[in-house]
């Protein structure tokens, strides 16, 4: 067979089967109370973040980020594009449930009480990959250009123009002024497209590398 | 400390592979009919000289929205806007230390009801909140017309 020779090749030059190293990986005992359904938390936010990848990537084919063409090809993918409507639908639902398994996760975490000693770097990166997800959630939530995302976002800039000197310095640097402008939509698409979810890929790397080195807490 | 001690189960590969993939396809599942059935909004085109009511943040801002509206008054030196957005930023502050500050080795929530009760009473004060960004966004909408 084909596949046969393929993983011959791959084998031979990685040695990707060999018994010491792959035991561990996949013959790793999972405790039994980590077999609770609240312990799938953080996997379901991870995997609704690779599905706002995919979609996300499909969209961005067609999403142009000015004043003038951006609701346009929102309108476009939404009415045109094959299955574009249901792209941008997954998108959007995959990130209101992203938003929401992550805050269960924060729940279950909480409650069982695993954030003590020695997970408490965990907590924090978890808590930065809170704010990151809450950000590129809000940055994307403008794109779309419609008088919803218009104005939900003039209010909600609102809230940094508040705090004292580094509020109206923040908006000038990220949002290029204190109005929602073409200047904002193109520094909101960078944050959306790139910062955000870069951000989250290292943080994740992190927070997963430090799950598999500490392994899950016990039972309570 | 106790809770260190090894635990066997089952294997990674493919007990909880298969779990994994279960819970997966059930989220998959969920979107994908989600997506279809309530697709995702289109308003018409950003207008920045007509104001439309009501308009509502997405709703994990709900909360924050709920609270700026709610927290009028002053304290000290401290205007009320200023206050809005504070002291949510210090419950968030506590969120983020709140391995440095409960370093008990206690980990089942009713073993230290203090932390447990302090956060029920954030998760309370965020649906509170909430819900009164709505009523009161519902509210202004009606009078503004
Ligand atoms: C993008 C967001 C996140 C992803 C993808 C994620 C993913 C995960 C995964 C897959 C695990 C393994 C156990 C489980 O799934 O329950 C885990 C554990 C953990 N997470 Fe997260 N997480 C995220 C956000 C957070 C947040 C917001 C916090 C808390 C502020 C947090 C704190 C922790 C801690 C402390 C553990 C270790 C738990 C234990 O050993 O029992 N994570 N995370």
């Amino acid at each position: 067979m084909v596949v046969d020779s393929v993983w011959a090749w791959v084998e031979v030059r990685f040695k990707l089967s060999r018994e010491e190293d792959v035991r561990p990986l996949l013959k790793k005992p999972v405790p039994r109370h980590a077999t609770n359904p609240i312990y799938c938390l953080g996997g379901i936010s991870f995997l609704s973040f690779l599905l706002l990848v995919g979609s996300g990537i499909l969209l961005a084919r067609y999403y142009v980020p000015t004043p003038e063409k951006a609701y346009d090809t929102v309108r476009f993918i939404m009415l045109e594009v094959p299955m574009g409507s249901l792209i941008r639908s997954i998108h959007h639902w995959s990130a209101n449930i992203m938003v929401a398994a992550i805050v269960l996760h924060m729940l279950r975490v909480f409650f069982t009480g695993s954030y003590k000693n020695p997970r408490e770097l965990n907590w924090i990166i978890g808590m930065l990959l809170l704010f990151t997800t809450l950000v590129a959630g809000f940055s994307g939530y403008l794109l779309p250009w419609d008088q919803l995302s218009f104005w939900a976002t003039t209010v909600g800039l609102q809230i940094p123009a508040v705090i004292p000197v580094i509020g109206p310095a923040m908006l000038k640097v990220f949002i290029g002024g204190g109005e929602v402008t073409g200047e904002t939509l193109s520094r909101f698409y960078f944050l959306h497209i790139f910062m955000m979810p870069s951000t989250l890929v290292t943080l994740m790397g992190l927070h997963f590398l430090i799950v598999r080195r500490q392994g899950i807490s016990g039972p309570l | 400390m106790k809770e260190e001690k090894r635990v066997t189960g089952e294997p990674f590969f493919p007990h909880q592979v298969l779990r994994e993939a279960f819970a997966g396809t059930l989220l998959v599942a969920s979107i994908v009919l989600l997506a279809s059935f309530l697709p995702a909004p289109l308003l018409g085109k950003a207008d920045p000289f007509i104001t439309p009511s009501p308009i509502f943040p997405e709703w994990y801002f709900m909360a924050m929205f709920g609270f700026l509206k709610f927290w009028v008054w002053d304290i000290g030196p401290l205007s009320g806007k200023i206050l809005g957005v504070l002291l949510p930023g210090i419950a968030i502050g506590f969120l983020f230390l709140l391995p440095f500050l409960d370093r008990s080795p206690e980990r089942h929530p009713l073993r230290r009801p203090l932390v447990t009760a302090f956060i029920l009473l954030l998760v309370f004060l965020a649906v509170y909140f909430a819900y009164f960004a709505i009523k009161i966004t519902l509210e202004h909408a009606k009078v503004g017309g």
